[in-house]
């Protein structure tokens, strides 16, 4: 069963978060636009042509401003920066091809077909973008805090091998426990960039929780380098 | 002693004595900065960092202070793949 949630709009722009703001005011969405019900096998035409041109113009508006961060942010490795990028300009092209054939169909049936394909076909927000962002995420933590927290613990614990009596059991523990979380973070983070990322609209459509596990791992590693930077913190500030 | 004698002697002592207390290198054990890798520089195995080296502590906090920002931008991001995943406009 489709809906047309058109909330859809607005948790579009949240997706995106500030980034949004820089889309001009005439390029949104009116409210009373948001309030269209989902088109169905009894809609016309007209009905069907104007949800598809909605759902077309958020899906464009946030692509646009998606593809503009991908291109400048430095958290992406290469890699997979290219492979964001080559998605998210495949669902572009999609979306724009989708607006204009949807907007030309003659016959209610036809576009409720191309309708639907705006969902099943590109996942434009529960593929395309929830797994950029996942795989941000996990390239930031594996390219840089991981790798600044293995960093701050050799050298914790070379100070501990000068100096021994600043090794005090509770400073060691912490740093034990930095190195445990640091380890934990390394495992979580292991292959899961590219296991968001390869996941398309067909494994969605198969099984909506697809990305859920690939989500969960990135909390808890996330957790682990939260954890890991303050015990590192604790330490610095018992040294000075 | 005239004053102004006086006074061409210490400003100068003055301004020696800040800058070795700001570079450390006034401590007693006192050594140059470590290495990323946590290696202690060009110095010996016999004069290893001392807690007190600013160099050293300077070091670990810049390393996590690069970890803390890569965390909250991980965090960001996480957030918006969270709400991406509930836009609820996906059949």
């Amino acid at each position: 069963m489709f809906r047309f949630i058109t909330v859809a709009a607005a948790a579009g722009a949240l997706t995106l978060g500030s980034l949004a703001c820089a889309v001009p005011a005439s390029a949104a969405v009116p409210a009373a636009a948001t309030a269209t019900p989902a088109p169905n096998a009894h809609s016309s035409l007209s009905e069907i042509q104007r949800a598809g041109a909605i759902a077309t113009a958020n899906r464009i508006r946030d692509l646009t401003t998606g593809i503009a961060k991908v291109n400048t942010t430095s958290t992406l490795s290469a890699e997979d920066k290219s492979t964001v990028l080559a998605t998210l300009n495949h669902d572009m092209s999609g979306m724009q091809g989708l607006q204009s054939k949807i907007a030309a169909d003659t016959a209610a049936s036809v576009a409720l077909t191309d309708y639907r394909s705006i969902f099943t076909g590109y996942r434009v927000y529960v593929v395309g973008l929830q797994q950029s962002h996942i795989a941000a995420a996990a390239d930031g933590l594996a390219d840089t805090a991981i790798p600044k927290l293995q960093t701050a613990a050799s050298k914790i614990a070379a100070v501990f091998a000068a100096d021994p009596s600043k090794a005090t059991p509770d400073l060691q523990a912490k740093l034990a426990d930095m190195q445990a979380k640091t380890a934990d973070a390394v495992s979580k983070t292991n292959g899961l960039a590219a296991a968001a990322l390869a996941v398309t609209p067909d494994a969605y459509n198969a099984n909506h929780a697809v990305l859920v596990d690939d989500r969960a791992a990135l909390r808890e590693a996330l957790a682990d380098s939260k954890a890991a930077a303050q015990d590192g913190r604790a330490i610095l500030a018992a040294l000075q | 002693m005239s004053i102004r004698t006086r006074a061409a002697v210490v400003v100068p002592v003055l301004a020696l004595t800040a800058a070795l207390a700001l570079t450390g290198c006034g401590r007693l054990g006192a050594h140059g900065p470590s290495g990323s890798d946590g290696s202690s520089g060009a110095t010996s195995a016999s004069s290893a960092p001392a807690t007190s080296d600013p160099a050293t502590l300077d070091g670990i906090s810049q390393d996590l202070g690069a970890a803390g920002t890569a965390n909250s931008e991980a965090d960001s991001n996480a957030q918006a793949g969270d709400k991406a995943a509930a836009t609820g406009d996906e059949p």
